[in-house]
């Protein structure tokens, strides 16, 4: 596996505080967090440093990919290269939808129909956008037009009853821990819940995507603030893995403010981890950032020539 | 205080999973810190590297090591093996969460298995897939009496309760060392405010056994940790005979739990750690791959099960046939 710069290696050491405590109820404890003034700047000449320094690893490191591979890397593919990097060269297979991978994208749309005042619960909310994807999907059967159906509504259609429930269940349970996670009143302008995810196309022969993802997008003094909803519990590297959604937003929106914190919320656990973006951030995602690289390309390369991935 | 009674109507089971809703009990706002803080105390002097593989707990592993240390071992190296009851489970499990969701079952056999399969319980589906023609119709005639109980007692979920389904519960402790897990199937409520708020229940397609009770209150102690409060409530619905029963969670409920808990959890890390595994004679002796050369195993007197190790077909229907010995042993 490759080793990232040292560089950058050492901007990983500073520690700062992190999480909230068990008040009751939770979620204005969570809410505060998230609206809170920004503790701390990034400067646009720290900016221009870190940019610099991943257009001089970067294209390096996917110069030995395959020409025509395409290297996307987000939150999974990060999680994959640091905790199973022997994975990495399973990863090829087709995408496969299940009601695991598509609750989020229901459970998002769901809650955004609850903050918009459209639906009173997650419950009513998701059966409204699984009829809606499917209505949609019917419309572009008949060249109607409209809206163009979501990535799950085909294989949604084609499910029996009881798969049906299931995706239904998944996606509202986890709607339910999103909608009940926030005090939404307490928001002076709706926030985003979903919205586009923020991609960055690093510059090369070569093609290597890095993509960021949020849950819930609000402004809070002036700079945006993520919230990114989790599986399980945050391990070690939960702060690269928060800082990274606000490296593509750096990196991808150029003059636009950079996010003042990232507040990760792992509902199974309960936990809530705060990322409070600054050069030290930055750069520990852009270690981690060249790390899964490398792991990847080295997986990707390894499995072209037939060789085992390094474990 | 703890309720058991026969079948119920909907409006009588309802009833009984709420309450009272000015009765329920103030949160202290440090018991969850308090009991968090006791785990890690007494983790943190048990050592252990933090190079040692990471110890997942869950109410099977609390109830296999502490019957005997050498049985929990070898179970953790066994695959899991899919029996007709598991099955069973499985497929019931899916109606019951299609029954909350929906609040409509058309045809139980189709639905639970399509469910299963949509699930990617490979493994479930393959055994089903297996069976023989006359135990596929037994079966799917079971699962259907088992879909009739639950339409006919289960209340058609209203949105405003909150329900999630197959909720998953994950407690890290020690940095991440041991994690305590868990499923819960249905847990309804918003969080709390202040005042405890969340029911949880789980629903058993089995006979009664004397650990669902240990169960509950695992999932109690979990819910308390991860959502800073306590459940008001605790339920186990049996949908073989639609009886339920139902406990308030009180301190002794969760320091019950704790002290169990951390007593398997304290046993699973030195396992975990390598070290030599307790062994302990228990009437699964004569199912234990471990029996060959197991002394105690051997010697245990007066068991009318025949000694053959490793079928856990048949362990099953002893845990099922069995449910008072638990208590006799590890209670």
């Amino acid at each position: 596996m490759r080793a990232a710069p040292s560089a950058v290696g050492e901007a990983a050491e500073v520690a700062r505080p992190v999480g909230i405590g068990l008040t009751l109820p939770r979620s204005a404890s969570l809410t505060e967090a998230l609206l809170a003034p920004a503790t701390c700047t990034v400067q646009a000449s720290e900016l221009q440093e870190l940019r610099a320094l991943l257009l001089g690893e970067l294209p390096r490191l996917v110069e030995e990919l395959p020409p025509k591979e395409r290297l996307q890397i987000g939150a999974y593919e990060l999680a994959v290269a640091r905790d199973h990097p022997e994975r990495c060269a399973l990863q090829r297979d087709g995408f496969v939808p299940s009601p695991a991978r598509c609750r989020r994208a229901v459970g998002v749309a769901a809650v955004e129909r609850c903050v918009r005042g459209r639906a009173s619960t997650p419950h009513t909310a998701v059966a409204e956008v699984l009829n809606s994807g499917l209505e949609d999907l019917a419309a572009a059967a008949r060249a109607q037009g409209g809206q163009l159906p979501p990535w799950w509504a085909q294989w949604y259609a084609g499910l029996a009853l009881g798969g049906r429930a299931t995706v239904q269940a998944e996606a509202v349970t986890w709607a339910t821990q999103l909608w009940t996670a926030l005090d939404w009143c307490r928001f002076g302008r709706p926030p985003v819940i979903g919205g586009r995810d923020d991609w960055w196309e690093c510059p090369g022969r070569r093609s290597l995507v890095v993509r960021g993802r949020a849950e819930v997008r609000v402004w809070a003094g002036g700079r945006p603030v993520m919230l990114v909803v989790a599986s399980g519990f945050p391990g070690i590297g939960w702060r690269a893995e928060l800082a990274q959604r606000a490296l593509v937003v750096a990196l991808a929106r150029g003059e636009n403010p950079v996010p003042a914190r990232v507040v990760g919320l792992w509902p199974s656990s309960g936990l809530v981890r705060i990322c409070e973006v600054d050069a030290a951030a930055l750069f520990e995602a852009a270690a981690a950032l060249v790390s899964a690289v490398g792991t990847w390309v080295d997986a990707l390369v390894g499995l072209r020539h037939g060789e085992p991935v390094a474990r | 205080m703890r309720e058991r009674r026969g079948a119920l109507s909907a409006e009588a089971l309802l009833a009984r999973l709420r309450g009272d809703a000015d009765e329920r009990p103030a949160v202290d706002p440090g018991l969850a810190g308090g009991l968090r803080d006791w785990f890690e105390d007494v983790l943190g002097a048990a050592g252990g590297s933090p190079d040692a593989p990471v110890v997942r707990v869950t109410k099977e592993t609390v109830n296999q090591v502490l019957v005997c240390e050498a049985h929990a071992l070898s179970r953790t190296a066994m695959p899991r093996t899919v029996t007709i009851e598991l099955a069973r489970g499985v497929l019931v499990d899916a109606l019951f969460r299609q029954w909350v969701t929906l609040g409509d079952i058309a045809e139980p056999w189709a639905d639970a298995t399509a469910a299963v399969e949509c699930a990617g319980d490979e493994a479930v589906v393959r055994f089903i897939g297996d069976l023989d023609t006359r135990s596929r119709d037994r079966l799917a005639e079971e699962i259907r009496e088992h879909a009739a109980r639950i339409t006919s007692v289960w209340p058609v979920s209203n949105p405003s309760w909150l329900a999630r389904t197959q909720e998953r519960l994950e407690v890290p402790l020690g940095g991440g060392r041991l994690v305590l897990s868990g499923v819960v199937d249905l847990a309804f409520g918003a969080p709390c405010a202040g005042r405890a708020s969340v029911c949880l229940v789980e629903l058993k397609s089995g006979a009664r056994r004397l650990e669902h009770r240990g169960d509950l209150h695992y999932y109690a102690l979990l819910e308390t940790l991860r959502g800073g409060a306590p459940p008001f409530r605790i339920a186990t619905y049996y949908s073989a005979t639609g009886e339920l029963d139902v406990e308030q969670v009180g301190e002794d409920v969760l320091l019950g739990a704790m002290h169990r808990t951390l007593a398997g959890s304290e046993r699973l890390c030195r396992l975990a750690a390598g070290a030599e595994p307790a062994r302990t004679a228990n009437p699964l002796c004569a199912w234990c791959a471990e029996l060959p050369g197991c002394g105690p195993g051997h010697g245990r007197a007066g068991s009318r099960v025949p000694k053959t190790a490793g079928d856990p077909t048949a362990e099953e229907r002893v845990w099922a046939d069995s449910p008072c010995w638990v208590e006799e042993e590890i209670v």
